[in-house]
């Protein structure tokens, strides 16, 4: 149960805390949008994929099961591996709301490089992929 | 009020015969406190904040809805193309789309209700205070974590037969 702060406080503080909770709520939201496209992606992947081939079975396909399932796998995985420390990094801020003593906090240089890493990562693989089943 | 200030204004009202609305004005207890325009123009901001965060939620329910039902319906349409095979009901695909059908409802439920509480608090009359509460982003993040645990390991078993 949350006790109330003793400091003294006004409503345009409390007015601005609440602004910046739902400030990192929608920035949370877009990020499960992105998430859903990398998941929704791997899923659909596969799925798809399976089905051409059990209604479809005398055609022959140029891309190896297994190459199909790999990239559905991993888009998932990756869909995944990106919500897991933006969920944190949520939580943290908003328990940050709630402290007497509000300090902006500024470890998401550091968040952001990992994060536009590994969608660069991911676009080298899928480019690599793409040269590997073309050759 | 005290008693003697209740016989002073009803001294006051008699003397002068003061109208009903002029009474009302002089009432101290009345008389509204003046309004900070500082607050009043952050209560607005607040307003608008809570309406993009429930445009952001419509977004992000349309997106869940529209996937669930795409999914299942691409794959049975697919396997429409062959009447002989024997399609299974509780199919991967079938099960996933429900999932993200149902968390897609449940964040547009959720958002909606508190958006309702949000413009309620903001237009009552009196202090405003931050009110922690849990996170409905935070719960649908670990809801479609676990759905995408699910799928991995569904993939995953299915590629191994």
């Amino acid at each position: 149960m949350h006790t109330p702060s003793t400091r003294p406080t006004n409503d345009t503080t409390q007015l601005a805390k609440e602004r910046n909770r739902q400030a990192a709520e929608r920035t949370l939201t877009c990020w499960i949008g992105n998430s859903l496209l990398l998941m929704g992606f791997g899923i659909s992947t596969q799925e798809i994929y399976s089905a051409m081939n059990q209604s479809f079975p005398q055609n022959s396909s140029e891309i190896n099961s297994q190459f199909t399932d790999m990239i559905s796998l991993g888009a998932i995985a990756f869909g995944i591996a990106l919500l897991i420390p933006i969920a944190i990094t949520h939580r943290l801020e908003i328990k940050s709301l709630e402290q007497d003593d509000y300090l902006v906090s500024h470890p998401r240089l550091f968040n952001l490089l990992i994060v536009v890493g590994s969608v660069i990562l991911f676009g080298l693989v899928a480019l690599a992929a793409v040269f590997l089943v073309s050759s | 009020m005290t008693k003697s200030r209740s016989i002073a204004v009803d001294n006051f009202d008699q003397a002068f015969n003061l109208p009903f609305q002029l009474k009302i004005m002089n009432d101290p207890d009345s008389n509204p406190p003046p309004p900070n325009i500082q607050a009043e123009l952050a209560r607005e901001r607040n307003r608008a904040a809570a309406e993009r965060t429930l445009m952001a939620w419509i977004r992000t329910s349309l997106s869940l809805i529209g996937f669930g039902f795409g999914i299942d319906r691409i794959v049975a349409a697919i396997h429409g193309f062959d009447p002989a095979a024997d399609i299974n009901p509780v199919r991967l695909s079938r099960i996933l789309g429900l999932a993200y059908i149902f968390l897609g409802i449940y964040a547009m439920v959720f958002a909606t209700v508190e958006h309702l509480q949000q413009l309620r608090q903001i237009q009552e009359q009196g202090s405003y205070f931050y009110r922690p509460r849990r996170s409905l982003g935070l719960t649908v993040a670990v809801s479609m974590i676990c759905i995408g645990v699910f799928a991995f390991v569904g993939i995953l078993v299915k590629s191994s037969r």
